[in-house]
Order: structure tokens, then sequence, then C-alpha cells
């Protein structure tokens, strides 16, 4: 695949969220997920998202790809190619969405359609944003990238259904249908929490090895701060819908004075069973 | 419940301790029902029906039921009539139409009472069996249901009916029967899960006796999802009793069902319209209101949203 | 291979229990054949009474019931004696069905009935020189006799009554589902907007008001209502009575008036009973459509980009599917036991019509035909039924076979 340096320039962010608000309107009232957060993510570096439950990591990253649910309200901007996503009709953020910008999501057994053929969901995903293929150049696209992503026979796997493949391998089906159209930034949302944890370092592997080999910059969010510390470049630590910190893996991991990063490194058991102290 | 902004994290959960208030699942499940504006009107619509019927003997009286059947030539077969407070005109006997379809109403929903209850004891004994059983007998008893449920019921009633007479308590009971499938369904789901649940392995593991485990954790959560059934078994069955009326099958003279009336109507439809009116309305005024009820209760006690 | 061939056998049991339940049903009935207001004269009785092989052990009762019999010698007593299952004796054979074969003397010597060579006697065609007692059991496609006119056979009241049922109750499925599904995935791909309501109400009203209900109203609606509709709009006379004799000739008699036939009879039974059908298809269709759209695996469809219309027929149709196919079992009843009101409201002679009227007379035997056709297609439907959903949900496909 010959377009491994995608990179550009890596002082100019790739992906700019400015003040971004987000507000869901429930019948107890209105909640205020996310709050005027801003972040920038710069091509080719892995950027860790960490936070609880609740924080509103992931629904901050559905924004982009305007997957947020209909009693949402959002507002703020979201540059990305010189546009403002949160802005864009439909038929103009559909040519971005699993083009330029992908996305994983974290349980794999309901992200795939059960009633449909693993083959023609990678295809239709490629024949959607690449017209110009022809059928068989479509397929062997997408067999390669099965290929790339580590999936044992893939030609048999292409005609089958989600629930023939064990949860690792469907987590690599949806890896290879994300990056099937060269996006230049990849959004992993809590990839592994849902898949053992010795699957889960494999994926991890992979998408390191993947990020390594397509330059694309890669937003993983998580609430292991272990992961983070194995994969990401940078981190921001999310909590209450707003970014407490960000910057440098290892500046937070080891330096940080934000309280709450404290208490969250704090959290993490330890093997001589001491705790840690919250400042 | 709003996030407060924390000023450090043990303050920001001793504050978001205080704004949320414990809630009981059935007292979530009672908001979420009365927010229903639908069920509400509706549950309004099945009190003031229900009022009516058990008053039927009111309206006989305010229509001068008894002098109208005296003067049966004179008031046979009029239309409706204000000042003769006939509101839905009298039928070929003279007698009040209003009238006739309160008293009508009144034993359908006595049979569908009956019926109901029938339904709702088969249901729940064939669905807790079933799931307490477990293994192969639950699997062949559910093939069984899964059968039943497909086939109709009403023509093994018909039959029924056919063979073993117009006694009043049989119609009941061959009525009750062809409803309980989908309660036994239900209610075996829920014992199954019930009986897998945690809190349950947990009681077993602390020692509680199974009886009081019956009693203290599956009876009222079993209870609960019953209740709610009922609610759509009752317009169902009172389908079924209007149908086996229509069908000339069911209830006997004196006694009238809306079923029976509305068939009488459709016989005369062409000359005498407005003998369908009446029952009709009332008829599809009930379903349409206990319909809404059956919904509003089942989405306060097992959204879809969640 | 395997799943289809499971369930065909599954389907062959339930006829074999169907066919014994009725069978039971039918000779356990309290009061037989013969009591009644006026018992039939002795002679006749004889011969009902071996008609219906009282005299005979249960297993072989229903061997009878299922397949017929050849004949019955008749012994020096005038009694029907030995049987003969399958064919006459070698002297006797030429011996025609329903007639009795004699000696010299003009006695009788045996009684003719259904060699097995004979099939589907007379149940699609009017073989008129096989009356009348002719018995040739179920699988050969003999009801028998109606218990209440007993020269008629139960085959010539279903033979008129099948076509006509048939008639209007697929048009309704039809209608249903070609009007339900389409209108169920627009409701919920317009969910909450003006569109959804409006389907909803419909399905609600399609629900709630009763086959029993409508068809009356139905009925006042098109027999009244168009002929003082038209009377209202044309003031002149002239030109009413242009038009009244205008309808006759186009046959715009929507209510059957007594003659057999005509396609417009049937239009209105068919909305009547589709329109019940109607209202749960399309709220099953906009149930399972919606929790298709809020599933996860339609949030990957849409963060691929995919537009709106591919999502729909390609990833939320088969999931919306499935609960119609689910529920066409029950439909398939629902349709059955709907005929029965519809066809008393619109005075068709079907099937329903005839399974009401034998309730209410006691015939039993044309109770349990009647039966027994509507149980083979309630069972054979549901088979299809298996089928279809095994096919549209592939999990279930290897029955259990997962790697």
């Amino acid at each position: 695949m010959p377009w491994t340096q995608r990179i550009g320039n890596v002082n100019e962010p790739i992906l700019t969220i400015e003040n971004l608000h987000i507000t869901f309107s429930t019948p107890d009232g209105d909640v205020e997920a996310v709050k005027g957060l801003s972040l920038e993510l710069f091509p080719g570096e892995i950027l860790g998202i960490a936070g609880e439950s609740g924080s509103g990591k992931s629904q901050t990253w559905m924004a982009p790809l305007g997957l947020l649910a209909d009693n949402s309200r959002v507002s703020g901007k979201i540059s990305f190619g010189g546009r403002d996503l949160l802005n864009l009709n439909v038929r103009d953020l559909n040519k971005v969405r699993g083009a330029e910008l992908a996305m994983v999501f974290q349980d794999p057994m309901t992200s795939l359609n059960p009633y449909l053929k693993i083959g023609l969901q990678l295809l239709e995903s490629i024949q959607i944003h690449q017209p110009e293929l022809s059928k068989s150049e479509a397929k062997f696209r997408c067999l390669d990238m099965l290929k790339r992503v580590a999936l044992t026979e893939p030609e048999t796997r292409f005609n089958q259904f989600p629930h023939e493949l064990s949860g690792g391998m469907r987590q690599r089906v949806m890896i290879a249908m994300a990056l099937l159209n060269q996006p230049r930034v990849l959004i992993a949302d809590e990839p592994t929490t849902a898949l053992d944890v010795t699957i889960q370092a494999e994926i991890l592997d992979l998408l390191r090895e993947l990020q390594r080999d397509f330059g694309m910059a890669v937003v993983f969010i998580t609430h292991d701060l272990a992961v983070i510390a194995k994969l990401c470049d940078r981190v921001a630590i999310m909590y209450a819908g707003e970014v407490q910190e960000v910057g440098v893996t290892s500046d937070i991991l080891n330096r940080s004075k934000h309280p709450y990063t404290q208490s969250l490194l704090a959290a993490i058991p330890r093997i001589d069973g001491s705790r840690g102290e919250a400042a | 419940m709003s996030l407060l902004r924390p000023t450090s994290t043990e303050s920001a959960l001793n504050k978001s301790a205080e704004v949320l208030q414990s809630r009981s699942l059935t007292q979530m499940a009672i908001q979420r029902f009365l927010r229903n504006r639908n069920a509400i009107i509706a549950l309004w619509i099945v009190g003031i029906l229900l009022t009516m019927a058990v008053c039927a003997p009111f309206f006989e009286w305010y229509t001068g039921y008894g002098k109208a059947f005296q003067d049966r030539n004179f008031y046979s077969g009029q239309p409706p009539n204000w000042e003769a407070r006939h509101y839905f005109g009298t039928d070929q006997n003279g007698r009040d139409i209003f009238v006739r379809t309160i008293f009508g109403m009144r034993i359908s929903l006595m049979v569908a009472m009956v019926a109901a209850i029938v339904a709702l004891t088969v249901g729940i004994l064939y669905g807790a069996i079933s799931g307490l059983a477990g293994g192969r007998t639950d699997a062949i008893m559910m093939r069984i249901l899964d059968l039943l449920i497909s086939y109709p019921l009403t023509l093994i009633a018909v039959i029924a009916l056919a063979y073993f007479g117009r006694n009043i308590f049989i119609v009941f009971a061959i009525i009750g029967l062809v409803e309980w499938q989908i309660m036994a369904r239900v209610i075996r789901g829920q014992v199954l899960s019930l009986r897998n649940s945690e809190f349950v392995e947990a009681a077993r593991a602390m020692g509680v006796p199974p009886l009081a485990i019956l009693r203290r954790h599956i009876i009222p959560n079993v209870l609960g999802l019953a209740v709610v059934y009922m609610t759509l078994i009752i317009p169902e069955v009172i389908l079924v009793e209007s149908f086996l009326g229509y069908l000339g099958l069911g209830v006997q003279e004196p006694n009238t069902s809306l079923g029976v009336l509305i068939s009488e109507g459709a016989a005369r439809i062409e000359q005498k319209p407005w003998f369908t009116y009446g029952p009709g309305f009332f008829l599809v005024t009930l379903l349409l209101a206990l319909n809404f009820v059956g919904d509003g209760l089942r989405d306060a006690v097992d959204p879809k949203d969640r | 291979m395997g799943f289809a061939f499971q369930r065909f056998l599954q389907m062959l049991l339930l006829v074999v229990i169907a066919l014994l339940a009725v069978f039971l049903t039918q000779r356990l009935a309290p009061g037989g054949p013969f009591d009644g207001e006026r018992p039939p004269p002795a002679r006749i009785l004889e011969n009902l009474r071996a008609y219906y092989d009282m005299d005979l052990s249960m297993p072989a009762q229903f061997n009878a019931y299922l397949f017929g019999m050849a004949g019955r010698e008749i012994n020096d007593q005038g009694k029907f004696d030995k049987v003969y299952w399958l064919s006459l004796p070698e002297d006797l054979q030429r011996v025609t069905v329903g007639s009795q074969a004699e000696d010299g003397s003009g006695e009788s010597l045996v009684q003719a009935w259904c060699p097995w060579d004979e099939w589907l006697t007379s149940f699609f065609v009017d073989r008129e020189d096989e009356r009348p007692f002719r018995k040739c059991g179920i699988v050969r496609g003999d009801f028998g006799l109606s218990m209440v006119r007993r020269s008629v056979y139960v085959n010539d009241y279903v033979r008129e009554g099948v076509p006509a049922t048939l008639r209007y109750a697929i048009p309704s499925l039809l209608f249903a589902l070609g009007l339900g599904i389409p209108m169920g995935l627009y409701a919920a791909y317009n969910k909450d907007k003006a569109a959804d309501v409006a389907m909803v109400s419909v399905g609600m009203f399609g629900t709630v008001v009763p086959n029993l209900v409508m068809a009356p109203l139905v009925v006042l609606l098109f027999a009244i209502g168009l002929d003082n509709l038209l009377h209202w709009l044309f003031v002149d006379t002239l030109e009413w009575i242009e038009l009244t004799r205008r309808q006759k000739r186009s046959g715009l008699n929507w209510i059957p008036s007594g003659r057999p036939g005509g396609i417009m009879h049937y239009v209105l039974p068919t909305i009547v009973l589709g329109t019940a059908i109607l209202g749960r298809i399309v709220r099953l269709t906009r149930a399972g459509a919606l929790e298709a759209l809020n599933s996860n695996y339609v949030r990957t469809a849409r963060a691929k980009g995919l537009p709106g219309r591919i999502i729909l027929f390609r990833h939320v149709f088969k999931p919306a599917i499935l609960p119609v196919v689910t529920y066409l079992g029950p439909v398939a009843a629902a349709i059955l036991t709907g005929s029965l009101i519809v066809e008393q409201a619109f005075a068709l002679p079907g099937l329903g019509r005839q399974f009401v009227t034998a309730a209410t007379d006691r015939d039993y035997s044309l109770l349990m035909g009647t039966t027994v056709i509507l149980l083979l297609a309630i069972i054979f439907l549901n088979f299809l039924v298996d089928l279809t959903y095994s096919w549209l949900d592939p999990r279930i496909r290897r029955s259990g076979s997962n790697s």
C-alpha cells in the first residue's frame, strides 16, 4: 500500500475541538455531558483519553462523526480538513466519515450486523467511498486488509457471519473495516474493554503496528491507565465532562499535580498491597 | 442529577450524594406511568366505564326502562330520541339500547375478569413449573407452548362450546383457556432469570431456606409482571367473548354481552343502523382504553429506552 | 437441509396428532349422530351404525377413518359382519361402489364402499355415480357424511367453502403485508414526526377495532352511505336515475345480494380482515425497525458513512421483518378466526361460515371435517414460517452448529 507517508506537518493539529458542549434532554431534566471541552489532535500521534464512566469521554468523540443521540444538543466547533464537522450536512458528513475519519467501537458483537456476512459489511464500506474500484479489486483490498489485521483464514471469514467469529476476531474485522479507506484519524472507543486480557494485548500490539504502517492519528479512549501508559504518546484526563489535564504521557503519569489524576493513579491496585493517598 | 464542579474529589462525591435521592424500582415505575399522558387519560376512561357498569341499575331507572317495556309496541325500534332519554335508541323489543349496552358491558367485564383470572392462574402455574423444573421438562413444555400459540384456540373454544353447551361457567373457563399462553411464556422467562440471578444465588449461599426464597424474592417479582400482563389479557378476553357472542355461542338470554348486541345490530344494519352504534362505540372505547393502560404499564415497568 | 427435514418430520407428526385428536373428538362426542329429535328408521339406523363402525375396535375405527374400507360383508341375519379393508373378494370385484351385491335370491351379500385403488374420490370432482354410501377415508379425501343432513357429504360443503375463503383470505394477507411493512418502516424512520403518528394511529385502529364491529359498519357505509351520498350530491333526479342505472350495469355491487361470485364481493371482506392484521404488522415492523435503528450495528453503518437509504434497506430491513415473520403463524390463525366473523357479516359461503353452522347445529362430522382442513392449513403454514424464519436469521440456520 503506497501511502505510508501520510503524516504531514506535525506542528499543525489535524483535528481541533473548540469549546464543545453536549447536553442531553432527559425526562429528569437536562444533563450536560460535555462542558466546554477543547482539544487538539496532531497528525501521526496516539492520543489517549482517560476517564471513568460518565466522564463524557465517549460522547465527545461521537460528536465529530455525528453519532450523538437524538435528544442531544451540541454547540462548539470541530475543525477537520478545513471544515467544521458540526455544521456539515449529512451528505457531506457521509463523505468524511468512514473515509477520512473512522471509528472502532467497544463491543464488536453488537457493532456488526448479525444478519449480514462479514464480507458484505466490509465491501459496502469500500464501495461507498471508492466507487471507482471494480468489484474484484474491492474484494481484493478487503482480503488484504483482513490479512493485515492478522485474521486467520481471511477468505473463509469473508463469507461467514459475525456470530461465527470469536470476540478478538470480530474486533480485528472492525479495525479492518475502519482502515479500508485509509483514514487520517482513527477513533478507538474502548476497543479492548469487552475482550479477554490476552486478546487485549494482541489487539493493542496490532493497533500500534498499524499506526506505524499507515501513519494515521489515533484517539484511544479507555478507562485503563495501564493501556495508556503502554500505547499513547499524549493523554488527556477527563472528568465530569471537562478535560482536567492534557500532556505527554510520561509527564502526566509521573509528575502530575492535578488532584483528580493523582487519585486516579492512586486507585490502581498495587501488587505490594499498599494504597496510594490522594494529595 | 447534575454533575457539579468538584473543588476536590471528596467534596464532589458528597455533593452528588445529596442531590440524588434513592428511588425504589416501584416508585420509578409509578412515576414513569404517571408521566404517560395517554395512559392516564385511558385509566380515567376505564374507571368511568367500570363505574357505569357497576351502576347499571341506575341507568335503568333513569331511562324508564321498565315503563318502556310495558309500552313495548310504542317504543319498539325507535331511533335515538333525546327527550325520551333514549340516547341510543331502542331495540326491537322496546328496550333502551343504552341500558342494554351498559348491562352487556357489565356481563362482558364480568366474563373478562373471571376468564382473566383463569388465564392468569393457568399461565402462572405453567410458567412457574416450567421455569423451576428446568432442563428437559422445561424444553418440552416450551415446545408445546410454542405450538399452542400458533394455533387458533378460539376455534377450539368454539368446538368446546358446541360440545359442552351453554353453562355460563364453562364459557368463562373456556375463554380463559384461550389466552393463557403469553402469560405462561412471560412468567417462565421471569422465573428462569430470577432463578439464575445473583441475589437468589446469594440467598441460597447464605442458607436461606428455599420456601423463603420463593416468598421473598421470586413471588414479588413475578407478581409485578403478572399484573402488567393481566391488563393485556383483559382486552383480549373481552374480544374473545364478544367474538363468541357474535357467533351466537356463549352468554344466553336474558343476559346479553356486547358481542351479542353487536350481532343483533349487524343483522339489521341496513334498516336500523343505530342498533350497532351503542355497543360498538362502547366496545371500541373499552378496548382502546384498556390497550393504552396496558401499554402504559408495560412501558412503565419495562421501558424501552433503557 | 437438516433443519428443513427436521421441521418437515415435525409437521408430519403434528398432522398425525391433529387427525387423532379430531378423530377422538368426533367419536367421543356426547350424543352420537343418532340422538336427536327423530331417530331414523331401523334399516337406515343399521346402515348408519355400520357406516360409523360402531361395532369395531377403536384402532380399527381410526384406520377406517383415515383410509376407509373396501366393503363389509352382510351375514345371514342382515347385519354387517366381516370387514374387507383393501378390496372385495374375487367374485364380487365387479360390484360398483355404493351398491350392494346380491346373490340370486336377492339377499345382500356385501356392501361395497371404496376399494384401495380409488383415490381422492369426489373431493374435487363431483361423481354422481358414487352416491350414496361411500367411505374412503380422510387420506383419500373423503370427510364423511354430514351428521345433520345425512345424505350430504361433508366434501360437498367443503368444496364450496375452501375457495370462497381463499378468495379473500389470501388477498387480505397480501394487503396487510404489502401495506403494513412499508408503513412500519416509514414510521420508524420518521419517529415522532407527523407521519409516524399517522401510521401508528392506523395501526392502532386496526388492532383495536375488532372485526365484528368493523364488518357491520363497513356494510353500513357501503350499502347505505354510498347510495345516500350520491343521492345527496346529485340534486337532479334524472342524473340520479342515470347513475343508479349505470351503477347496476357496472356491477358496483359491493355487498353480495345473494348471487354468488363477483370479484367486488370480496373487496370489502379483504379490507376488513386485512385492516386488523395490518394494525399488528405496522406495530411489529415499526418496533423491529426502531430496535434496529437504535442498535450498535446501525451506529457502525452510520460511522462508515453509508447513506440513509442503504442503511434502511440493507441493515434495517431484515431485523424489522423478523418479528413479522414470527407473527405470521398467529396471523394465519387470526385470518381463520376472523373468517368466521367476516363470512357471517358479508354472507359469504366460506369455510368459516360452515364451521359456525356446524357448531351451532351440532353437526359433528362437518365440524370436524372443517377443523381438519383448518388445522392442516395452519400446520402447513407454520412449517413454512419456520423455514422462512431460519432462512432470514443466519444465527439459527445451522441449528446449533457454531464454529
